[in-house]
């Protein structure tokens, strides 16, 4: 473990609290990789390939600081992580936790517990327009035009929000399945058009 | 998740008993319905008879003053609360039109989530949305159950934090000409 990973986020999130980084397990850490060196090298952080444990990560910055003119010439927000996983080993076959620094061990649960899966994750960014972009450069991302779009009200803040994702949505005819499926990602994106936000 | 009600009970309960856990954004009771004047005389009673109605609801703690009506009261309670402080001379509208009355009173608690969801929601569904303050968005045949939580990882009062969204999709169950249901499109009911 890096404690500088740690200096940092605090250091650009003004000391606050929060999440550092949104990972995806993905089968083709390499072409995200190209398209990052491409089109936005200087978002890139580091790549590595674990060739013991099987496995590749490559960690981005989310998302560019204020100001420059163009993609290549800001510099990254070192702020959000954004960590894309691939491992060659099935995940009933792993013996180790594909996050860093972290040991796998049996997950139990008391017999009350209610499983809950993740949906979608929400960004509020300076520049919603800036991240789409960067999103579908590299990943292929685009507005799902059909889901909430626009200017919404939230409480006393005024956001504008565009929901961005992959073009694979599965239909599943179970609905476990569907509430454990993560092969459609969600990204609702927002800025902030008032003072609250 | 799969119940947002009951997924947000066991959260309420166990903070009640453990003292930790996460808390929820509060939502006035107005976004699920209060009772008032008017729907007390659309069961066919006098405004002098609503008002006494309301009256008695306001003095013996069946609603607050902005109407919202005791969750926790069974409309047994309701009808012996209203049946002993409402004055004599609107007593007999009372009696002769007292199942209309109850059913108001009672539905009051959720009729704005009714006249959305109609029957398709039980009332015992209806009543832990209420209690959880569990938000409904609707778009077109799916709903989304969501709730946010308070502010976690926050170190200062008043400063900006994270915080999570629970929600549950109730996807339109529509099915194809034979009658078979159609798979479940993700993301359906939308993101809030």
């Amino acid at each position: 473990l890096n404690p500088g990973n740690i200096r940092r986020f605090l250091q650009v999130h003004s000391n606050r609290q929060g999440f550092s980084v949104l990972g995806f397990a993905t089968n083709s850490v390499d072409v995200i990789y190209q398209k990052y060196k491409q089109l936005h090298p200087k978002l890139i952080h580091d790549f590595s390939d674990h060739q013991n444990k099987m496995n590749k990560v490559l960690e981005v910055y989310a998302y560019y600081a204020e100001g420059g003119n163009d993609g290549h010439e800001k510099e990254a927000d070192t702020g959000t992580i954004l960590r894309f996983i691939e491992c060659q080993e099935p995940e009933s076959a792993r013996s180790f936790c594909l996050l860093p620094g972290l040991t796998k061990i049996d997950a139990t649960f008391d017999g009350t517990s209610q499983p809950a899966y993740c949906d979608h994750w929400v960004s509020n960014v300076i520049s919603r327009t800036g991240f789409l972009s960067t999103l579908e450069d590299t990943l292929g991302f685009t507005p799902k035009v059909d889901f909430n779009a626009g200017v919404v009200a939230a409480g006393e803040a005024q956001i504008e929000s565009t929901v961005t994702g992959n073009d694979t949505a599965p239909t599943l005819a179970d609905k476990t399945d569907v509430l454990r499926d993560q092969s459609q990602v969600y990204l609702p994106i927002n800025n902030a058009l008032s003072d609250v936000g | 998740v799969e119940n947002l009600v009951d997924f947000v009970q066991r959260g309420n309960d166990y903070r009640e008993i453990a003292g930790e856990g996460f808390t929820f954004l509060n939502i006035p009771r107005s976004y699920y319905g209060v009772l008032s004047e008017k729907d007390l005389m659309e069961t066919g009673i006098s405004m002098e008879c609503a008002d006494s109605i309301m009256l008695a609801c306001f003095e013996n703690g069946v609603a607050a003053l902005d109407g919202a009506v005791d969750l926790s009261l069974s409309p047994e309670d309701i009808a012996t609360i209203l049946e002993a402080s409402i004055p004599a001379d609107h007593l007999g509208a009372f009696q002769a039109n007292q199942g209309g009355i109850l059913d108001t009173v009672l539905k009051s608690r959720y009729k704005n989530l009714h006249s959305l969801l109609k029957e398709h929601v039980s009332v015992q569904t209806y009543m832990g949305i209420v209690k959880n303050q569990i938000l409904v968005d609707v778009q077109g045949e799916d709903l989304l159950y969501q709730i946010f939580t308070s502010n976690i990882l926050q170190r200062n009062v008043g400063e900006e934090a994270p915080f999570f969204e629970f929600i549950q999709r109730v996807c339109s169950e529509c099915s194809d000409e034979n009658g078979c249901p159609l798979k479940v499109r993700p993301g359906c009911g939308g993101f809030g």
